[in-house]
């Protein structure tokens, strides 16, 4: 077993072979080796580990994806959102919780769930208008009256497309 | 009295609340703002069309869609070259407003920087002399290019002496006669 202790000082004890599908803390255990000193998780709060372990629980024991699996991947096939049942489950949570995943996920390096937390974010932006984008996400139009002209001119032939 | 601290305590209320909602909203904005870039690259690449190798310009679909939305969101997309690395050219109307056409056409193949080009080109006799006069910046770095021409020799004819970095090449061309389309 592994201890973990969250940014709010939660500790959690999780199964190495679950742990370990983060990279980050795989590479931390193999550099550290036998111990039982706790693993410090600054920039993870306790409710997010929480859901990132059940994901890496559920998915306990699948293969992990390799390095270059991305390379090897057509481009087609990499631009896919497809979502298993699951995980689609699973990623159904409030935004702020969303985009928290994501960020735990990308800091603890557990590439799968990178991904379907991208996806979800992807499958939220297609097929919507810039004012719902902005709505959706609470975005500012920043953009100057000069820079909306600019970006209307650029947008004139592409319109209707 | 009563009346003046019932007044008091709903104005306290409605500010709590203010407050509440103020610091939810930033809770928002910081976390989608708080992606990093290469994460915020990795969603807009999942946003391209999946059922397309090449990508037709559209202001609804990504990746243009994406920057319009605010600065960030521009400047990471116009800043990853991955995003623009497959177009479908479509050059085949004299009717088009050329010089919006170009407008279009250029600042996208300018997006992709130094990246690979993959190309799909859809032309018509009159239009080739238009594509490469558009394409001569960029032929070193067009590696795929598939054409699909009313007569494909013209075309390839303008196109070919000089793409030093293709690899794949698609032909493709209509007979006026039986309309079937002849792939070499």
């Amino acid at each position: 077993m592994v201890l973990l202790v969250t940014s709010d000082n939660v500790q959690f004890q999780v199964d190495k072979e679950v742990v370990e599908r983060s990279v980050l803390i795989k590479n931390m255990l193999e550099d550290v080796g036998e111990s039982d000193q706790s693993i410090p998780l600054a920039n993870v709060s306790s409710s997010v580990l929480k859901k990132v372990i059940e994901y890496c629980e559920h998915h306990r024991g699948e293969p992990l994806p390799s390095a270059d699996a991305d390379q090897n991947q057509d481009e087609t096939r990499k631009r896919t959102t497809d979502i298993s049942e699951w995980d689609q489950k699973f990623i159904t949570v409030d935004q702020e919780m969303l985009f928290e995943i994501i960020l735990a996920a990308n800091y603890l390096d557990i590439k799968s769930l990178l991904d379907v937390g991208c996806k979800t974010v992807a499958n939220m932006i297609k097929g919507k208008t810039p004012e719902e984008i902005r709505r959706l996400f609470n975005i500012v139009n920043d953009f100057t009256p000069e820079e909306e002209a600019q970006i209307k001119k650029e947008n004139e032939w592409a319109e209707d497309r | 009295m009563d009346g003046v601290k019932n007044l008091h305590q709903q104005l306290v209320g409605g500010q709590d609340e203010t407050i509440h909602s103020t610091v939810l909203r930033r809770g928002y904005e910081s976390a989608l703002s708080r992606l990093p870039v290469e994460v915020l690259c990795q969603i807009f690449v999942l946003c391209l069309p999946a059922e397309t190798r090449h990508f037709r310009i559209s202001s609804k679909l990504a990746p243009i869609l994406l920057t319009r939305i605010c600065r960030r969101w521009r400047e990471v997309a116009v800043t990853t070259p991955s995003l623009w690395c497959r177009l479908y050219v479509n050059i085949l109307s004299d009717r088009e407003d050329w010089r919006k056409t170009t407008l279009c056409y250029g600042l996208w193949l300018q997006w992709s920087r130094e990246c690979p080009l993959s190309l799909a080109i859809h032309c018509s006799q009159n239009g080739a002399a238009k594509l490469q006069r558009l394409l001569q910046p960029y032929k070193t770095q067009i590696t795929s290019l598939q054409l699909l021409s009313e007569d494909a020799a013209i075309a390839a004819e303008l196109l070919l002496p000089d793409l030093p970095a293709l690899q794949k090449l698609k032909l493709q061309w209509r007979d006026s006669r039986d309309d079937e389309v002849a792939t070499v």
